[in-house]
């Protein structure tokens, strides 16, 4: 078969282009480490309300300034309602759905997951500036949809 | 006398003609290339430097 010169330049281009991402997502995942919100953990979506740590959602201390929230998403809210953490501080998210498909994001920041029933979503964000983050679903989860949000205060 | 095979080879050599890669012009088609392919790596450069902004 016989190609242009130009051809060959473009497909070449396209090709590289196609190699170096893949090198580039191959770089991320195994040595960053960044790995989907979807981890392997699940749980029994009908006894969210009664499985620890979801039976008491909040706040739970793990390091110095390292925090792990969980937290549960439903129809139409999250708890816990209000989170206090000084500046600095790591949150690890973890969430799950007790009724339907949920979102989860936080507006400025990369935290911006899907939240499934059976399912316990988790990511991980450092609040370097003072100040008051939304948290809200952007997965239309039904009549009350936008009144679901909550917020966490970063002193 | 001309037969009806000896016509179809001289239909097919004078299609071959017409189609001569070697003649085409594709100086335009590389520039186009090139600016889409600009666009898309200025478009993932741009996103990737605001997922690191948030980060």
């Amino acid at each position: 078969m016989h190609l242009h010169r130009y051809e060959k330049i473009w497909l070449m281009l396209g090709a590289g282009g196609l190699a170096l991402f893949i090198v580039l997502l191959c770089v991320n995942a195994f040595a960053m480490g960044m790995a989907p919100p979807s981890n392997m953990e699940m749980i029994d979506p009908e006894k969210v309300m009664e499985t620890p740590p979801f039976d008491k959602p909040g706040l739970k201390q793990v390091g110095d300034k390292e925090y792990d929230a969980y937290m549960t998403a439903f129809a139409f809210g999250f708890s816990p309602t209000k989170m206090e953490v000084p500046a600095g501080s790591t949150i690890n998210f973890h969430v799950t759905s007790p009724d339907v498909v949920h979102g989860f994001q936080i507006p400025e920041t990369n935290i911006n997951f899907m939240v499934l029933p059976g399912h316990i979503s988790s990511a991980t964000h450092t609040f370097d500036k003072p100040g008051e983050y939304l948290i809200l679903c952007n997965e239309y989860c039904g009549a009350g949809h936008q009144v679901m949000a909550t917020t966490i205060i970063v002193k | 006398m001309e037969t009806q095979i000896d016509k179809l080879e001289q239909n097919k050599k004078s299609k071959e003609k017409k189609t001569q890669p070697e003649k085409e012009e594709l100086k335009g088609t590389f520039a186009a290339v090139l600016i889409v392919g600009g666009i898309i790596l200025v478009g993932w450069l741009g996103v990737f430097g605001l997922f690191l902004e948030r980060a």
